[in-house]
């Protein structure tokens, strides 16, 4: 390898996304030559960013060669089957957003185009009825779905709920073993070389100075090192997404943990439930020029499931990302990166994202400008796809109960969203950029949620006769409940595979 | 009118191609499909179908086997087309094998950084099976990891498809006039496309084999994709068009790459992302809808001597000794497998 190849990466900030970043560098990159050290204080505190996941994660933890049964044992987690969603289309309506995909395409045509032209015909069956992951989350089932299941069971498609300090905790364990070395301290300069701009050094309390040639800024909100040093500016989105503030709070379990994270609009933002083995992690995003911290913190705790177990933790953020995720030989992974609100469960999947391309884009030598442009491109499509998917929420509403839900209602939105709601509202048609992450499952799941579903079908659906597709439909319909009927229940499954052996050693809000 | 009336006009090899598609879906009751193609001359020669015809022929319902006796199609594992530096050889499968989720060509890379001069296409089991110019029966490569297309005798395969276009309800008129809701103008060969007002343009330059085929599939599954109430389809129009330029878009920077007299000062920036990355560090970003594949890239980006100046750091992850090791192992067995195929 020519040049002067990057030997030494020195990760800024534990928490998830640090390491997450250290345990995938280290399993990856070791055997390259490629050494990783991370810096955290345990005298600063982690947001623990997301206890919601999307399907995704799974694959994140098979490449580092994680068994699933055990990290979910370690993290309590319980298994994530998709979202719903209270109160967001009009208050009283509910709907939820299935990881799995709805029915079977008939005759190389998309199911939904069938189930609407069967509306049309006048049966008023919603499309949850033709989804296993809907079925089954109503019906507090589960089954991990193997290659040998078949194709119904095949569809099933999941994510997890965990606690993101424990995730953190595991992986730290799992990155140590693989070579990454950790150091306990309190970052209080970064050394930046006076010609080339680039960062050299971090500069340690107690006189300690830690070189490197690829630094990897995971300090959070701060952006100590992208932000602040390397001067990445940060590109707002507030206009589009206004929440800006959270409260967060942890409560004791009430049952067994349901197998779906829960999101209820409330009258500036929206509240999340999400169930763990050991309790229920809760929150409220909220706009504060529409709602006080004080008032956020009664809705947030007049509506938890059981008592509340933490002190409620009060966060600010500001939705948006940095104009420049790679700068120099500084790559800001996790809160540092940018933040979009967690309605979709997407900030451990930003922080995957990050590293993927990174390992993918690893630089040979410290300047690396095109890997460095390539990287900023593609993590600009990842934020901006997220992002249009997140506004439809906001903008695809009724309600006007309230003068924070008028302006999302009648906000202008981005060209790109808005071409895509067109089409998702003429016909249920929907094309998929390569790297979106939400596919028309999702993009459909919300749009007929909240009443902005297709008002007609393409005309190719009229291929079938009326009776046939009654036939089918019925025939599918059957063959999920038979299929829910044989899945074990949610806390059955994770009894028998995957249950949590102790308690939490930190039980830290979401 | 009381019913809907598709025409469907042009070349006689894009309009049975593009008519067969739609009427495998555009069909039944209030639906009507006029297909009225230009008379090919009589001179045609070949078709090529790039690997996707899998996919379309089995929707149409027409098996290779079919194609081979009807069409006299063979299967085709790399195309020839010119390009700056004189011929250069498509192949429609990677190049080797990718290890640990990193491409092959990373760790050939890596071979010649230190000192071995290997060279690539050694190590291309379509490139060395369609060097040695034998023909495999479907059955040998059926059981072989390759990507293929078809070459098929152009008349032939005009004739099979209009006979499956016709026998799923479309009609065939010489004199169709311009009576219709929607006309498709099937002109590849000139170079405007897009969907406007009742005016459905179906074309591009016709000069790297099987892009006219592959044109014309993607125009028609992006019609059904999005077909409504043909005469109240402003967004469908809107975003048809949209995904036409993009993919004209993805053909512009292939034949520029290939045929620019200087790739490296296009204009459009993404092909200058494509050639700035591969050469700092051997990885071909991918657009949205592309229509050509990595391995057609690459063959392409090296044929006009643009080359990476490193590796991925990831084909650092085996020793040398192993690498060596794996590679000539790799090189032999590609060799035995095309000794054998041609004898097959």
């Amino acid at each position: 390898m020519k040049g002067n190849p990057i030997q030494r990466v020195i990760i800024a900030g534990g928490g998830t996304a640090g390491w997450m970043t250290a345990a995938a560098l280290a399993k990856l990159m070791g055997n390259a030559g490629v050494s990783v050290t991370l810096i955290e204080s345990e005298a600063i505190g982690t947001v623990g960013v997301g206890e919601a996941t999307i399907p995704p994660i799974a694959k994140f933890n098979a490449q580092l060669g994680i068994d699933e049964h055990e990290f979910v044992r370690e993290t309590q987690a319980t298994f994530k089957l998709g979202i719903e969603f209270n109160d967001w289309g009009g208050l009283g309506e509910s709907y939820f957003h299935p990881f799995g995909r709805y029915g079977f395409d008939l005759e190389g045509l998309d199911f939904h185009q069938y189930w609407l032209r069967l509306r049309e015909l006048g049966d008023a069956r919603e499309l949850g009825e033709y989804s296993l992951n809907t079925l089954a989350a109503y019906a507090g089932k589960f089954l991990k779905p193997e290659p040998d299941h078949g194709q119904v069971i095949g569809q099933m498609g999941y994510a997890f709920h965990f606690d993101a300090s424990l995730y953190a905790a595991f992986l730290r364990r799992f990155a140590e073993s693989k070579g990454a070395t950790r150091i306990e301290g309190k970052i209080e300069r970064v050394e930046r070389n006076p010609e080339s701009g680039l960062i050299a050094a971090l500069a340690l309390d107690e006189g300690r100075r830690i070189e490197g040639d690829l630094f990897i800024d995971c300090t959070g909100f701060r952006g100590l090192l992208i932000g602040q040093a390397m001067g990445s500016d940060y590109r707002d989105w507030s206009h589009w997404l206004p929440c800006n503030r959270a409260v967060a709070v942890a409560c004791g379990k009430n049952g067994d943990p349901l197998p779906f994270t829960r999101s209820t609009a409330r009258e500036a933002g929206w509240q999340w439930r999400i169930p763990l083995q050991h309790r229920t992690g809760n929150g409220h995003v909220y706009c504060d020029a529409h709602l006080s911290a004080e008032r956020a913190e009664e809705i947030l705790l007049a509506n938890l499931d059981g008592e509340a177990i933490s002190s409620p933790n009060h966060l600010r953020f500001q939705t948006g990302h940095r104009e420049q995720f790679w700068a120099g030989n500084c790559v800001a992974i996790g809160l540092s990166s940018g933040f979009l609100e967690p309605l979709e469960s997407t900030s451990i999947h930003l922080i995957q994202m990050g590293i993927a391309k990174l390992v993918a884009l690893f630089p040979g030598s410290i300047e690396a400008p095109f890997e460095r442009a390539e990287y900023n491109r593609l993590m600009t499509d990842d934020f901006t796809h997220v992002r249009d998917f997140l506004i439809l929420h906001y903008k695809a509403t009724k309600r006007d109960d309230a003068p924070f839900w008028d302006y999302v209602r009648e906000m202008s939105i981005p060209e790109s969203l808005k071409q895509k709601m067109d089409l998702l509202r003429s016909r249920g048609r929907f094309f998929k950029y390569d790297a979106e992450l939400f596919d028309l499952t999702s993009w459909l799941a919300v749009a007929e949620g909240q009443g902005w579903g297709p008002e007609g079908y393409s005309p190719v659906a009229n291929g079938l006769s009326a009776s046939n597709l009654s036939q089918s439909l019925a025939n599918m319909r059957a063959v999920y409940a038979k299929t829910i009927d044989a899945m074990p229940t949610h806390q059955a499954y994770i009894d028998r595979f995957c249950k949590a052996a102790r308690p939490a050693r930190r039980a830290d809000a979401a | 009118m009381s019913s809907e009336r598709i025409l469907v006009r042009g070349s006689a090899l894009p309009v049975a191609l593009v008519g067969a598609i739609l009427a495998r879906r555009w069909s039944g009751k209030g639906k009507e499909l006029v297909l009225a193609p230009e008379r090919e001359g009589a001179n045609a020669s070949t078709v090529i179908a790039r690997p996707d015809h899998k996919n379309v022929h089995a929707e149409l319902g027409l098996a290779i086997e079919s194609l081979a006796q009807g069409a006299e199609a063979v299967p085709v594992l790399a195309v020839a087309t010119t390009c700056g530096t004189g011929q250069v050889s498509l192949p429609f499968s990677p190049y080797g094998m990718a290890r640990g989720g990193t491409d092959f060509h990373h760790f050939w890379r890596r071979a010649i950084a230190s000192g071995e001069q290997p060279d690539l296409a050694e190590f291309s089991l379509a490139l060395r099976l369609d060097r040695a110019g034998g023909r495999l029966p479907l059955s040998t490569l059926a059981q072989l990891p390759l990507e293929f297309g078809l070459r098929m005798d152009r008349l032939r395969y005009i004739e099979v498809l209009s006979k499956r276009a016709t026998s799923l309800g479309a009609f065939i008129a010489d004199d169709a006039g311009t009576d219709a809701d929607l006309i498709v103008d099937c002109r590849v060969g000139s170079n405007r496309s897009g969907w406007i007002e009742d005016r459905l343009l179906i074309a591009d330059e016709n000069d790297i084999p099987g892009l006219e085929w592959q044109i014309c599939v993607n125009a028609a599954r992006r019609f059904l994709g999005l077909a409504a109430k043909l005469s109240d389809s402003e967004t469908e129009r809107r975003e048809y068009s949209r995904l036409a330029r993009a993919e004209s878009a993805r053909i512009r920077d292939f034949r520029a790459l290939l045929r620019d007299p200087e790739p490296r000062e296009t204009e459009h920036a993404s092909l200058s992302r494509k050639i700035d990355l591969f050469e700092a560090c051997g990885r071909i970003p991918s657009e949205d809808f592309e229509v050509f594949g990595q391995p057609e890239w690459l063959a392409a980006l090296l044929a006009r001597g643009i080359w990476p100046k490193r590796y991925d750091r990831l084909a650092d992850s085996i020793p040398d000794k192993q690498l060596r090791s794996w590679l000539s192992s790799m090189q032999r067995q590609i060799g035995e497998i095309t000794d054998r195929s041609l004898r097959a």
